[in-house]
């Protein structure tokens, strides 16, 4: 069977025996695809250095037993500017596990590898403010695409005026009003500046929330709901995006380690 | 495919092993099983001794006999640079090319977030004790140049620099004795930034 090519973009690397790699890849159709690249962790390799989490490369592949082969790669865009900083490392990584975990969870969604380009692209721009709200932005929308779009205009659940609701309930995935919403982490509170902000970030283009991030007590809240909400309806654990939400994202200060 | 109990034991210990898979273990299992008692007894022995007597060195964390490793006894080391790596075989790697001479430090890993894998997890603490020691003043991380690797390096960048230490990263470049023309543009674009005047 002859190689064929695929543009993709690698999601996660995992070593195989002693000197190969499986890659998983995220297809521009959606679909997740892994395949081994053989090789890859000696210096002498030819492309191993386009193969890292977070490139989006033109692959050449043949159809294995199991397992798609590389036997070809040619960077499009490497995202360098990702390693260059501890916290956007750590904020790409953290949407690389997620687009990881979704998409495994079977049903091909187009829109997924232009949402996750744009989320990269955006993660290089040079302001620091600008991660948070990006990374946000991003799970909402990767929520919206996975079915899971919040629903922000009325109470979910009774439909009556956005001005009464001040909570979301993760199972509804929508906002309720008191006399709909249960108290409690099912249904955490949401302020109605949070709520504009949501839609806002719904409706902007990844670039525009690059452009004019959001205002940090706002970024945490919209933040923190949309981790609970990827959290209760994504049944496997994304430990990048953990990682990156229990701020390991920040180095402990230099003083307290020096007693 | 059927085995008798003790042989089925042995090859259910050997596919635990790094890079042993079934082929393989049923291959040792066989040669065990023909060679002399013997020869078996100094196997079953090397594995007990190295178990029992090799530790973690309390200063570098590198595998020692001794108290302190022999890099880290050694009074003709340069104590003011330390080299970190992720695993004791990287300490090898680096000797093996005989132009350091300072001291070490092994991380245990790597930051990886996938894993779940945090700065925590890692001797970051142990080296901040080193650090504090007061006769360190360049910290030299050789990482491995995977996404985790350089994750763990930024980290350590942005942990040691306000301290006042001169921190360094080891050049990637090209494979000696490689040709330019194969070289990804990854390597080949860190070379160039890596050059140096002739
Ligand atoms: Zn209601
Ligand atoms: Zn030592």
């Amino acid at each position: 069977m002859p190689a064929y090519p695929l543009r993709a973009l690698v999601l996660r690397k995992t070593k195989l025996g002693e000197a190969d790699i499986i890659v998983n890849l995220l297809a521009a159709d959606g679909r997740i695809v892994r395949a081994v690249a053989k090789g890859m962790r000696k210096p002498t390799s030819r492309f191993a250095g386009r193969l890292e989490p977070g490139s989006v490369i033109d692959l050449m592949l043949n159809t294995g037993r199991t397992l798609e082969v590389v036997s070809d790669a040619r960077s499009v865009e490497l995202h360098a500017a990702l390693r260059t900083d501890y916290e956007r490392s750590c904020a790409a990584s953290a949407v690389l596990d997620v687009l990881d975990k979704l998409a495994m969870e079977g049903q091909t969604e187009q829109r997924l590898f232009g949402l996750a380009c744009a989320t990269l692209d955006a993660l290089e721009a040079p302001d620091t403010a600008a991660i948070r709200p990006i990374v946000t932005a991003f799970l909402v929308k990767a929520m919206a695409m996975h079915g899971y779009r919040p629903h922000l205009e009325s109470c979910v659940s009774c439909a009556c005026a956005a001005s009464a609701v001040d909570r979301f309930s993760l199972e509804a995935g929508g906002v309720v009003c008191p006399q709909c919403g249960g108290a409690g982490h099912a249904a955490p509170r949401l302020s109605s500046a949070g709520r504009t902000a949501l839609g806002a970030l719904l409706a902007s283009t990844m670039a525009d929330v690059a452009a004019s991030p959001l205002e940090a007590r706002l970024s945490e809240e919209c933040f923190a709901l949309m981790r609970g909400f990827v959290a209760f309806h994504v049944p496997v654990r994304i430990k990048a995006l953990e990682f990156y939400a229990n701020g390991a994202g920040t180095p402990p200060r230099p003083d307290d380690g020096l007693r | 495919m059927y085995y008798a109990a003790p042989i089925a034991r042995l090859l259910e210990e050997l596919e635990r092993l790094p890079g042993v898979g079934p082929k393989s273990a049923q291959r040792i299992a066989y040669h065990i099983l023909r060679s002399e008692a013997e020869g078996t007894a100094r196997l079953a022995e090397a594995l007990l001794e190295v178990k029992r007597v090799i530790h973690f060195c309390p200063r570098c964390f590198d595998f020692t006999e001794g108290d302190l490793c022999a890099t880290c006894a050694d009074p003709e080391r340069d104590a003011a640079t330390v080299c970190v790596v992720e695993e004791p075989r990287d300490v090898v790697a680096i000797e093996r090319t005989g132009g350091y001479r300072g001291l070490y430090h092994v991380l245990g890993g790597v930051i990886s977030p996938v894993d779940g894998v945090g700065p925590e997890q890692l001797r970051v603490r142990e080296l901040l004790d080193h650090i504090a020691e007061g006769t360190v003043t360049e910290v030299v991380v050789a990482t491995n140049t995977t996404v985790e690797g350089e994750t763990t390096a930024l980290y350590l960048a942005r942990m040691l620099k306000p301290l006042g230490l001169k921190v360094t990263r080891i050049a990637s470049g090209l494979p000696v004795g490689g040709d330019l023309e194969y070289a990804d543009e990854v390597t080949l674009g860190r070379a160039l930034e890596a050059r140096r005047e002739l």
